[in-house]
């Protein structure tokens, strides 16, 4: 790892791309480095809230559509361990054949420069899902011993040509040392669940009663939805101008009725408790499932921002030891 | 009565099926949140909590419960036994369907806007007179109690319970004479419209406003409609507003002012003044206060004959 300060590494980036720093609220351009976890995640930076596709304009023979090409070159600066996490399970959404091309353009000209973790909360519960506060991830990734300097090593070879790494000198032992303290005291404060839920057992837990109860007090808003860095659930909607069509795409949520209420009339998911029933089987059963890893970062995001006071990691361990005590 | 006779109280109308379940708020992991718990244990009823924390209406949950074979005790405060009311004049919730504990209350805390105001993980809070004290990982820190509340618990109406049985306590209401409302009455309508943009801004249509409120009990929302679209779904001001004005407006003569919304919103957009400023049109103008009675006439479900305006006749 090489020695530097932040602002030699944001500079250092600023020649590839725009540079979009962690603050409180989410990642903004030339934004202060909040030294803790942010509101939002950076998911946006793949997925944005909306989006066009395309427009189609015109008539008759001469209908011609203008596709959207997402090609605005940034960098990520601060992403942490279970935000990077978070954008690898999403990936295996939308990198998976077909592939979204918006999706693909996007993640082809962001650079994702990741923080190692010493902002741990009550709240966080990374380490149980294969991850830690010390987990390498991204293309280059960071330590802040102090407001100003940093560590920092990069990962792929888009990392290794962006900065001229040369010119930094080695981190110092004493650094090494002060990082793996300060990660070890976060790694003990992020939780780790032991999870050990039999994802084949999906039919023994849906619309139970543990469920039910368990969700009860959800009061079935978005907001957790919106600030989760592996929910990716999007609506795509036709707007007609006078002239033209404008094809949207914009984050949805499994939280609202209108998500799953279908042409018919029927809404398989009318009740409440089978919204968010649905949200915990999507990333404990559905997502291993297909692609064989949790949708579940434990950034805890989630339970920061939910007004209800709903804890996920609760149910979680709830509808496991349902399905431990049911199958002896 | 005292909170502890209270509980053996039910304790007891649960064992003799005097009552069907208990609803109210629970402790959480953190000390700052308090969730809604349904129980028909009798051994569970010591377990409620009554605290400035409790920032969702119960009566948002008791909507959501099945009501049909027995009663349902449930914790309110003022404004919650008065959406409680207006609930029933709308026949949603029958009269005798619930057996309400009235619970005192001097305003109810935004925890979430407590929470960011803090910023840092909170291991224990104590309400103080005038503050809240609030120990954690980012030490001991005091707060004004009065900046954590909503506009409307800052102008909480006098109302006397119907309750069941009334828990003892500091009942004292914050009544500022609608001084904000008055205070913002003088901008002009640009400087209005700008501070509204601000602070809806950040607006992320989470809808955790319509979901908290009691009011919003619509099998299906105006906003969950494709066809007719009546707000398009966007991020934009004009939808963002178009929600929540229409929204608004079906609050009138409704909303009970208790302040759900504006303690719900993840992004602590003020939409209390709003309500605040409905309830102080209604009463500068018709004399109207919501939910004060059961049997109260609804504000907009009511006509005369003798109406002066013609469209009514």
């Amino acid at each position: 790892m090489k020695r530097m300060t932040f602002t030699e590494l944001v500079d250092g980036l600023s020649s590839w791309g725009d540079v979009f720093v962690r603050t409180k609220k989410g990642f903004e351009k030339d934004g202060n480095l909040h030294k803790a976890k942010s509101k939002n995640s950076p998911k946006e930076f793949l997925l944005p809230r909306e989006e066009m596709l395309f427009v189609a304009y015109g008539s008759g023979d001469d209908m011609r559509v203008m596709e959207a090409n997402p090609s605005k070159k940034r960098v990520v600066v601060g992403a942490l361990p279970c935000d990077m996490h978070g954008l690898n399970v999403t990936e295996k959404n939308f990198l998976s054949e077909p592939k979204d091309p918006y999706f693909a353009k996007r993640k082809d000209n962001t650079v994702f420069v990741t923080e190692l973790c010493q902002y741990a909360t009550s709240t966080c519960f990374c380490r149980s899902f294969g991850i830690g506060p010390s987990s390498k991830m991204g293309d280059i990734v960071y330590f802040m011993l102090d407001d100003e300097n940093i560590i920092a090593e990069p990962l792929t070879d888009r990392g290794r040509e962006l900065l001229s790494w040369n010119k930094y000198e080695d981190a110092k032992d004493e650094d090494i040392r002060i990082m793996e303290e300060k990660l070890a005291e976060a790694e003990n404060i992020s939780q780790d669940l032991s999870l050990s839920i039999d994802h084949k057992k999906q039919r023994e837990v849906y619309g139970s009663e543990v469920f039910k109860e368990a969700v009860f007090h959800c009061l079935n808003c978005g907001a957790c939805t919106f600030v989760c860095p592996t929910c990716y659930c999007f609506d795509i909607r036709d707007i007609k101008r006078k002239d033209f069509v404008i094809r949207e795409r914009m984050w949805d949520s499994c939280m609202y009725f209108i998500y799953s209420l279908e042409a018919s009339g029927h809404n398989p998911r009318k009740e409440r408790f089978k919204r968010a029933q649905n949200r915990v089987m999507h990333k404990f059963f559905y997502q291993p499932l297909q692609y064989g890893v949790y949708g579940c970062t434990g950034c805890g995001r989630c339970i920061d921002v939910c007004p209800a006071g709903y804890d996920i990691r609760e149910t979680v361990l709830k509808v496991q030891n349902y399905l431990e005590v049911k199958n002896g | 009565m005292r909170k502890e006779d209270v509980f053996v109280k039910l304790k007891d109308m649960l064992e003799r099926g005097e009552i069907k379940g208990v609803l109210g708020f629970v402790k959480t992991n953190d000390p700052a949140k308090k969730k809604i718990y349904y129980t028909e244990n009798p051994e569970e009823v010591n377990i409620f909590e009554i605290t400035p924390f409790n920032t969702l209406n119960p009566v948002t949950f008791l909507l959501r419960l099945k009501r049909d074979n027995g009663k349902i005790a449930c914790f309110l405060r003022d404004c919650e036994e008065r959406a409680l009311n207006v609930l029933v004049s709308e026949g949603k919730i029958a009269k005798d369907s619930v057996y309400v504990i009235h619970v005192p209350c001097r305003g109810a805390l935004d925890t979430l806007k407590l929470k960011a105001a803090y910023g840092g993980d909170i291991t224990s809070l104590d309400v103080q007179d005038d503050k809240v004290v609030v120990d954690g990982s980012s030490g001991r820190r005091e707060f004004a109690f009065r900046d954590f509340l909503p506009a409307g618990c800052k102008n909480c109406e006098e109302y006397s319970s119907h309750a069941d049985v009334i828990v003892d306590g500091d009942n004292t209401r914050i009544h500022e004479d609608y001084r904000d409302i008055k205070g913002f009455d003088t901008k002009t309508p640009e400087e209005k419209w700008e501070y509204f943009r601000k602070e809806f801004e950040r607006c992320t249509r989470c809808y955790a406003c319509r979901e908290s409120c009691p009011m919003c009990y619509c099998e299906q929302c105006f906003v969950d409609s494709y066809d007719p679209l009546w707000v398009e779904p966007g991020l934009s001001i004009s939808d963002i507003m178009g929600y929540h004005l229409i929204k608004m407006y079906h609050m009138a003569g409704r909303c009970t002012n208790c302040g759900a919304c504006e303690r719900a919103c993840p992004e602590n957009i003020p939409l209390s003044l709003l309500t605040t400023m409905i309830s102080e049109r209604l009463k500068r103008d018709f004399n109207y206060i919501s939910g004060l009675k059961s049997d109260q006439k609804v504000f907009l479900g009511e006509f005369h004959y003798e109406d002066r305006e013609e469209f009514i006749r």
